[in-house]
């Protein structure tokens, strides 16, 4: 297979990588965003287990 | 054992949790074959040449876009007549990849659209009802981040999905009801059995990679939802992941 010919698409290589590529980049974001927020969650109950502990404590 | 057991946020968020790799790892599976059949073995198509290939993201986006919202609708009714607050966490799950759905949809159709019909854009019923899907989308996005108190927000976000829903319909009859630019429901890629085969085997793939994508991050997705909606519930201490955090010294 020739891939100069492959990625040239018939000329229409601008429109269809257009496409395949904001589908694959905008997913990849997605996920990457969706993790961050659940990691941060995460941390905040974390944190907040912590700033109880220790208020219990002084107290 | 029963279903409604899995209703509450505490039991619902391990499941999630077991849920979201099946998912996920069938998603990519698809979604590598489905590439591989729409890149590689779909032959040409004998009018539109290699540019038809947009068809394999452009439908399945388009139908993603479609169902999400139905879906959020379906939530909707559960969450404003039983008042069950997950439902109102996977409506506030689902919207974000319903957008993204949407709006790649809309780009896509905007790329096959220039070199097919000779322009990026046209006001016409079918793209015009979607670019209002995705309006609908944001607009939900916004009204419940825009409210703070959270079962105002949750209630509010439920109407305007629901009357929003409307619009699913006119999206996808708009092509039979009014005379537009965009072509009717049917594939006409037909030249040959085979090559329509393997066609349509690739774009139904691809939709099912969507499916099986969209149900992962959402799933993945409202456990982050439950966790800060939660965080003061005595449950999310036991939760392991948060437990087997180091503290800092």
């Amino acid at each position: 297979m020739n891939w100069a010919t492959f990625f040239d698409m018939g000329g229409r290589g601008f429109y269809v990588w257009g496409s395949f590529g904001a589908f694959l980049l905008l997913i990849v974001i997605e996920i990457i965003l969706v993790r961050l927020r659940i990691h941060r969650a995460q941390v905040d109950i974390h944190e907040k287990i912590i700033a109880d502990k220790l208020e219990a404590s002084n107290t | 054992m029963s279903l409604f057991k899995y209703s509450a946020p505490s039991t619902f968020y391990p499941l999630a949790g077991k849920l979201v790799p099946w998912f996920g790892t069938l998603a990519f599976l698809l979604c590598a074959t489905g590439l591989y059949l729409g890149l590689f073995v779909a032959p040409e198509d004998f009018q539109q040449g290699e540019v038809y290939r947009i068809i394999f993201i452009h439908v399945p986006t388009a139908w993603m876009a479609m169902f999400i919202y139905l879906v959020m609708a379906g939530y909707a009714v559960l969450s404003l007549i039983y008042q069950t607050r997950l439902s109102a966490m996977m409506i506030e799950a689902l919207a974000p990849t319903g957008a993204l759905f949407t709006a790649l949809a809309l780009w896509t159709g905007a790329l096959w659209g220039k070199p097919t019909w000779g322009t990026y854009w046209a006001w016409d019923a079918r793209m015009t009802s979607t670019l209002i899907l995705l309006f609908l989308y944001i607009g939900y996005i916004a009204l419940v981040n825009a409210i703070e108190d959270k079962k105002r927000a949750d209630k509010a976000g439920a109407l305007l999905v629901l009357v929003g829903s409307v619009n699913v319909p006119i999206i996808y009859f708009s092509v039979q009801w009014w005379n537009t630019l965009h072509q009717g429901a049917s594939i006409s890629v037909s030249q040959g059995n085979k090559m329509a085969t393997i066609m349509l085997v690739s774009m139904l793939i691809m939709a099912l990679a969507c499916w099986m994508y969209a149900i992962a991050v959402s799933l993945c997705r409202v456990r982050a939802i439950i966790l800060t909606r939660e965080k003061n519930a005595t449950w999310v201490a036991d939760i392991a992941e948060i437990k087997g955090m180091k503290e800092p010294r």
